[in-house]
């Protein structure tokens, strides 16, 4: 692992995903983990507000984040494995400390990838099917307006805000143009990587859970009962839940609906409103 | 179960699920959706079609005991965590009779239930029990009688596939009513007529059927009523000869 340069962030600069690094969120005593799973997770499928809230649950289901996320090795590697050059994480040594620090009471440790971070380490279907196998139960994610996915992926790269508060970006109008080679990239990515997922599930012999982001968007309490019960494996036990980290908003649509339109009045041969 | 987009199967050990689970994930175009082996659903998902598995008691508790010999399956686990692997299946084929004497009991066979089905033992035999929490969703909260009328019901599975003829019927599903779900439906109904052998058990029984008692086979046929009656009216084993 060799996609991390920088040193520790300043904690007040961190993003609310980044603050799930701290030290202060580690689950002590440090154990081993006696089950793992792996929630996959295209951007821009409603990861953030599961996995969340399974953060909150207390003693249960780890504290899954992206812990394959540069930001998060960066973070995480030089606190874990003291001396560790945070330009050269060996990657199973990482992962074992990591694992050791975000293992709840119940023996469980929970992992978001998106798929992409894996790629950064090992590519390819192969490299994608091994590690997935490597977990005992699979959460994949999805979203069924890929068009949707690909301008809120788009949004959140423009922004730098993958963690939606309810605060509308700050964009202008005529700036949206400018926007529609990366969401058509956008487009062409999110859909590879559902591909990839959807032939993943079938390939793989292992408990496995597909939710979708209009389902989380339409009845989100729904959905997280719908996980806890896989995560569960059917044994209908209480939770104690509690705001320990904070669970994102529902998004505002007005902006991205006005970039669909343009976007789509752009591909349907529409003027773009710049240029000749 | 293996759930779809459009349809769901329920998996009922030693039906066949295995082979129907290879068969929908090499050939079936919709999305994974969710995937328990052998977990049933608390109620149907709405909008889609159900199906599940079902052999004739008998052949079924010799393909569990084969499946034991061949050092697998859950009911092998539990009696070799019991320390009771050695006492019924050191003897090969030849401790079927006292491995079935010990499911059909319905205090000492109540372990091997599914998990909170230990309290049904005395109502059904292993394999009603498997079979109906299975095709009825739900029925573990309310195992009521009725159970033939409510498999009819609309709360029960769409149909049934039976492991003695379970390519034909599977092949049907995939002309009628899962028809949508097949994007080629020549290269499906192919495979199926090739019909793999998945996750199949090495039949010691068939060189030489192991001897049953005869009120071992009337307690089979009492035990597992429900399956005999409705499913194989004409293969009770307390009416016919060996094994």
């Amino acid at each position: 692992m060799n996609s991390v340069t920088s040193a520790a962030p300043d904690p007040s600069a961190l993003t609310p995903g980044q603050r799930l690094y701290l030290a202060e969120y580690d689950l002590l005593p440090a154990r081993e983990p006696a089950w793992r799973y792996l929630v996959l997770s295209p951007q821009r499928t409603g990861s953030n507000y599961l996995c969340r809230r399974l953060c909150n649950v207390r003693g249960r289901f780890g504290m899954p984040s992206e812990y394959l996320n540069p930001a998060a090795v960066r973070q995480l590697a030089p606190r874990l494995l003291h001396g560790c050059r945070p330009d050269n994480v060996p990657f199973a040594t990482y992962m074992q400390a990591v694992q050791r620090v975000r293992t709840s009471a119940d023996g469980c440790f929970g992992l978001k990838l998106q798929p992409a971070q894996l790629a950064a380490v090992a590519a390819g279907d192969r490299a994608l099917f091994d590690f997935a196998a490597s977990f005992d139960r699979i959460v994949a994610l999805s979203r069924r307006d890929k068009l949707g996915q690909a301008i809120s992926g788009t949004i959140a790269q423009l922004t730098g805000t993958w963690f939606n508060d309810g605060t509308p970006p700050a964009l202008e109008d005529r700036r949206l143009p400018q926007l529609f080679p990366t969401i058509a990239g956008n487009l062409s990515r999110y859909v590879e990587e559902d591909r990839r997922i959807a032939a993943l599930g079938k390939a793989l012999d292992r408990p496995w859970l597909r939710l979708e982001h209009e389902d989380i968007v339409a009845d989100g309490q729904a959905v997280f009962g719908t996980l806890v019960d896989f995560l569960s494996g059917g044994v209908s036990d209480p939770l104690d839940e509690a705001p320990d980290v904070q669970v994102p908003e529902r998004p505002s649509t007005d902006f991205a609906e006005r970039l669909r339109a343009r976007f789509l009045g752009y591909i349907n041969g529409q003027s773009t409103g710049i240029g000749p | 179960m293996i759930e779809f987009q459009t349809f769901c199967f329920l998996q009922n050990h030693k039906t066949g699920c295995s082979f129907i689970e290879a068969f929908l994930r090499q050939q079936c175009s919709e999305d994974l959706v969710r995937y328990e082996k052998h977990r049933a659903l608390r109620a149907r998902r709405a909008g889609k079609f159900h199906f599940v598995g079902v052999r004739e008691p008998l052949d079924a508790y010799l393909s569990l005991f084969n499946y034991g010999l061949d050092g697998r399956g859950e009911i092998f686990a539990r009696l070799h965590a019991a320390g009771l692997g050695a006492e019924h299946y050191a003897g090969g084929i030849d401790g079927f009779a006292g491995w079935l004497d010990l499911l059909l009991d319905p205090e000492r066979g109540a372990s091997f239930y599914p998990p909170g089905c230990e309290s049904l033992a005395a109502r059904g035999g292993l394999l009603t029990v498997r079979f109906l929490r299975l095709a009825i969703p739900g029925w573990e909260q309310d195992p009521s009688d009725g159970w033939r009328e409510r498999l009819a019901g609309p709360n029960a599975v769409d149909a049934v596939l039976r492991h003695e003829s379970l390519v034909e019927q599977m092949q049907a599903l995939v002309r009628g009513p899962l028809r949508h779900a097949f994007a080629d439906s020549s290269r499906a109904q192919a495979w199926l007529a090739e019909a793999p052998r998945v996750n199949a058990s090495r039949r010691r029984d068939r060189d030489a059927a192991p001897r049953l008692p005869t009120e071992l086979r009337t307690r089979l046929a009492e035990r597992e009523r429900f399956l005999y009656d409705v499913f194989y009216p004409g293969h009770r084993p307390d009416a016919a000869e060996g094994p």
